[in-house]
């Protein structure tokens, strides 16, 4: 397809490449982190007492979230530095 | 009072970045995703076979060593009634021995505990090391080369004087303009007349152009380490299941053939264990290199101290023990998934219900 009036060099739409990898990746872990905290705080309020128990299995949810975004983070660098 | 200090703390930022891109001008920060080798030990022309002891190698047995030392400093006098350092060192240990058989409980906590203790404080104690100041500062000085496996498409001019090399300040810094280079021998020859204009350009009397090999480099920054890591948690979970259900019962998890459903579901689960693989290493692996860039790319943005370095550093501080602590949290939880057989889970889960009834 050619784009009229706009030259896309190989260089921008790698960074273009980057960037969407890592804005689009870093959504739904967003997403996830936010709801699983927000819940563990409502559990929390609930319940003071379990305190380190929820904690320690928000964490890990939390490191599950993330590790997704981590994936995107990775290919993001990938594209960035090293193709 | 409060206000005159963030002011002030805001105005002395603005005033270093200014300081830094407009005086000082450091050059960009060459960003490098494998561990650079720094002694090649055994050469057998495959890059996969070759043996080179790399510097994320080196750090590995320097953070071991260290360890070491520490453990054998804090034991040398043993106390029924602990004091000092051998106190300190006795509440973490203890920390995690609670934290342990809190999750696991007693039998198979005593079995778990040195795996997954080891796991924690070995990435933690890593990864803290690398944020110390020595680390990806100072090395060896190596000449670009035009070959297209080792080429980096910016360099650093270097003062040639040999020994150890730092990046000064002031160094100048290179981008080589080889976007339309083509692959293969011609490619090469493109390669090596852009260096070789860029070096008649940039350098001067004992100059070079090159890029540094940092001595000391976080551990978990190079996939390799990570990666060995997970493998070493992934498998003594598989020889802990094994030895637990027996080896058939252990294998019945995977491969079913009591009813279609449970054919399928031993497949998720066999998928589920490379996937194990995978998402151990990556996670730390990401959040460490992602670290390193993000504290290298600040410090070459503002080379003089500022608030902004000291909130990414506590941040990274932050980062390191928490990655550390859900490498090994997930390797607990994933052991505690392979011991129990699937009716027993169930009943385990009723037990715990009826307990917390209990209660």
């Amino acid at each position: 397809m050619i784009i009229p009036l706009l030259e896309i060099s190989d260089a921008a739409l790698k960074y273009v490449g980057a960037a969407m990898a890592i804005g689009l990746g870093a959504l739904g872990p967003g997403l996830g982190i936010g709801i699983l905290v927000g819940k563990a705080m409502e559990a929390l309020g609930r319940n003071p007492e379990a305190a380190p128990v929820i904690q320690t299995n928000m964490i890990l949810g939390i490191a599950f979230a993330e590790a997704i975004a981590i994936y995107a983070l990775v290919v993001a660098i990938m594209v960035g530095f090293v193709f | 009072m409060k206000r005159l200090l963030i002011l002030g703390g805001v105005a002395y930022t603005v005033v270093t970045i200014g300081l830094t891109i407009f005086v000082l001008k450091p050059p960009q920060p060459i960003i490098e995703i494998k561990g650079e080798p720094l002694i090649h030990v055994a050469d057998f022309g495959n890059e996969m076979l070759n043996f080179n002891i790399t510097n994320t190698l080196l750090t590995a047995w320097i953070a071991t060593a260290l360890l070491i030392v520490i453990s054998l400093v804090a034991v040398r006098r043993r106390k029924l009634v602990p004091t000092g350092f051998y106190n300190a060192f006795e509440a973490v240990i203890e920390l995690l021995y609670d934290f342990v058989t809190g999750i696991a409980g007693e039998k198979n906590g005593r079995r778990f505990f040195p795996l997954v203790a080891t796991l924690l404080i070995y990435i933690a104690f890593a990864n803290w090391l690398s944020l110390t100041p020595i680390f990806n500062t100072f090395g060896v000085f190596e000449p670009v080369h035009a070959e297209e496996e080792k080429f980096h498409e910016s360099a650093v001019v270097f003062k040639d004087s040999g020994g150890i090399h730092l990046i000064n300040p002031g160094a100048g810094f290179v981008e080589f303009e080889v976007a339309d280079c083509a692959s293969g021998e011609e490619g090469d020859a493109c390669r090596e007349h852009a260096i070789e204009t860029a070096a008649s350009e940039k350098t001067g009397e004992g100059e070079e152009l090159g890029v540094l090999i940092p001595y000391l480099r976080g551990i978990n920054t190079d996939l390799m380490t990570p990666a060995s890591f997970a493998l070493v948690s992934v498998l003594t979970i598989q020889w802990w299941g094994i030895r637990s259900l027996g080896f058939f019962g252990y294998a019945g998890k995977f491969i079913n053939f009591s009813s279609p459903i449970n054919f399928f579901v031993g497949l998720l689960e066999s998928v589920a264990e490379f996937a194990k693989l995978v998402s151990f290493s990556f996670r730390l692996f990401g959040n460490m290199l992602a670290g390193e860039i993000l504290l290298l790319v600040m410090t070459f943005l503002i080379a003089l101290c500022s608030p902004l370095l000291v909130i990414f550093y506590g941040l990274e501080l932050f980062v390191g023990l928490i990655q550390a602590f859900v490498f090994a949290a997930l390797t607990l939880v994933f052991a505690m998934g392979a011991v129990t057989s699937h009716d027993e889970h169930e009943h385990g889960e009723e037990a715990a219900h009826s307990e917390a009834a209990a209660h």
